[in-house]
């Protein structure tokens, strides 16, 4: 076990946490719209929030008083979602789209129900236009990791869409911008179902991160890329072999303000926060996610 | 001095490439309007100016010869405080001799040239972690020949993958230098694993950097190398 990691992963993870639980009223949807009105932008933070929220309860490896604002913040969440009668209506709006489903398959992992959204997503599933969805492969994993969440049979072969995706093709690794690291951080994520499922990505595409993933942290490491740095330390807490990253832990626990907040890259912060929320809410999301993986998979391996 | 440096790394990756039978060393210094800067030139490319030599197995004429002399006592080896550094300009410095005593001429005198305190390059600290051990690499991609097999050899060769993972971080930095400096060494002992991967470094290097004189002079001998294998070189 790399203590150090595991010790600064820790205090960022949680700080984060404390920055999500003062500026969660940001998070609120408008008041007094209409489910189809909602902007999708807005639903998806809160779907982020839940993701991040329900990992923390998953893993189980935040003190006690982390652990309670995670489960305050997941019921924020599902309440400001109308306890999932928003997501169910606006599905319902549009049956071929599939971010009210992506959006509530993490609360039901944490125990928040909705049967009527349920059952409709049961019933999408099965759909032959479930198996057809025009999206990029990266985007079809997540939907298909969403329905497997819900405990729903898998419309496409994961296998068959990860060979399709960026990261299925080993692709020349000087190659990786930006934009198809994400698409790469993200296969990753809905393969091994954020790190549940270590096995659930391929051997040779093990082996492919295991070989570059350290240059791409050390790169964005020092471009001080925050958000995508941290997403490929979600990366490393996903494989089976995880290798920590001590240094880059350091340095992205140097870049978080006092208040908790991770700031998206070289940027100039807003002093207030409802002005630095928009753009910095992402990168501190995250933080939680990735510091939490990374002390769970730590201190799994050493007991 | 960059300008000569250009100018003879540009000569230099030419005759590497193609018309080495004819290259001479004192004619690209003798064109050059400053001639103390294309002293320094071969100072700054060390070994390197002599590759077409070294392709070619040619003897190194008598001329060429004082032309190094002569940039060696024009441009001493600095005392180095810094520990790299010192290794650095002793191995560098330690490869430009065998080269010249390699192609049939005598050895160079010792005064200006610095001291192989490091038994080629046995002291170096070799288990840094890969992305400063890979930094460090690059800077002594003169030694990357065939027959100056050493320590540093051995190290490339046990830590292939460390190397690979320098190549992408120097690319991804845009340092194609170091890049193909890298690629140079990985291609000395190119085995079946990388040189696909190689070669396609070397054709993005070439297709997509627009890589000034001293890149192009390291991808030509990254390419001899991996053209030649390690059936040639020096003896």
């Amino acid at each position: 076990m790399n203590s150090a990691a595991v010790r600064v992963a820790r205090l960022v993870c949680s700080r984060a946490l404390g920055w999500l639980g003062q500026a969660r009223a940001k998070f609120a949807l408008p008041a007094g719209v209409v489910a189809e009105q909602v902007p999708t932008k807005a639903m998806k933070s809160l779907g982020e929030l839940g993701l991040a929220m329900s990992l923390v309860v998953r893993e189980a490896v935040a003190g006690a008083e982390d652990a309670r604002l995670a489960r305050a913040l997941l019921d924020f969440a599902w309440d400001q979602l109308d306890q999932g009668g928003l997501l169910y209506r606006r599905q319902l709006h549009d049956p071929a789209k599939s971010v009210p489903m992506e959006v509530y398959a993490p609360f039901a992992r944490a125990g928040y129900r909705h049967q009527q959204l349920m059952e409709l997503c049961e019933y999408l599933c099965s759909l032959r236009a479930a198996r057809v969805r025009e999206l990029v492969p990266n985007r079809q994993l997540a939907v298909v990791a969403a329905a497997r969440q819900l405990g729903l049979p898998a419309p496409v072969d994961p296998l068959v869409l990860a060979e399709r995706t960026w990261l299925g093709g080993r692709p020349e690794p000087w190659m990786l911008t930006p934009a198809n690291a994400y698409a790469l951080t993200h296969t990753v994520f809905y393969l091994t179902d954020f790190g549940a499922d270590p096995g659930g990505l391929p051997e040779e595409l093990q082996e492919y991160l295991h070989t570059w993933l350290p240059v791409w942290v050390d790169v964005f490491t020092e471009t001080q890329a925050w958000d995508l740095l941290a997403e490929l330390l979600i990366v490393d807490a996903c494989l089976s072999t995880p290798m920590s990253y001590p240094h880059a832990w350091e340095q992205f626990a140097q870049a978080q303000y006092c208040d908790g907040m991770v700031p998206n890259g070289i940027t100039r912060v807003p002093s207030d926060l409802s002005k630095a929320f928009g753009n910095h809410h992402h990168p501190t999301l995250v933080a939680v996610i990735a510091g939490t993986l990374t002390v769970s998979r730590m201190v799994g391996a050493a007991r | 001095m960059g300008a000569a440096v250009d100018a003879l790394a540009d000569g230099i990756a030419r005759a590497v490439c193609g018309a080495g039978d004819a290259f001479r060393l004192s004619d690209q210094i003798v064109v050059m309007a400053d001639q103390a800067m294309g002293l320094a030139a071969v100072r700054v490319l060390g070994a390197d100016a002599l590759a077409p030599f070294v392709v070619s197995g040619r003897t190194i004429p008598v001329d060429d010869v004082a032309v190094v002399r002569a940039a060696v006592e024009a441009f001493p080896a600095p005392a180095r405080q810094d520990r790299a550094d010192a290794r650095v300009w002793g191995l560098r410095d330690w490869a430009l001799g065998e080269v010249v005593v390699r192609l049939g001429n005598t050895a160079l005198a010792s005064g200006g040239l610095a001291q192989d305190n490091f038994g080629n390059g046995e002291n170096c600290a070799s288990e840094q972690p890969w992305p400063k051990w890979s930094a460090e690499l690059s800077r002594l991609s003169t030694l990357a020949l065939p027959g100056l097999d050493g320590p540093v050899h051995d190290q490339v060769r046990r830590r292939q993958r460390d190397t690979l993972r320098g190549v992408v971080r120097a690319m991804m930095r845009t340092d194609f230098l170091s890049a193909a400096r890298l690629i140079r060494w990985l291609a000395v002992d190119a085995t079946s694993g990388v040189e696909p991967l190689l070669t396609t470094a070397l054709q993005h290097l070439e297709l997509v950097t627009g890589p000034p004189p001293r890149v192009r002079l390291e991808i030509a001998m990254a390419r001899w190398l991996l053209a030649a294998g390690s059936v040639r070189g020096l003896t």
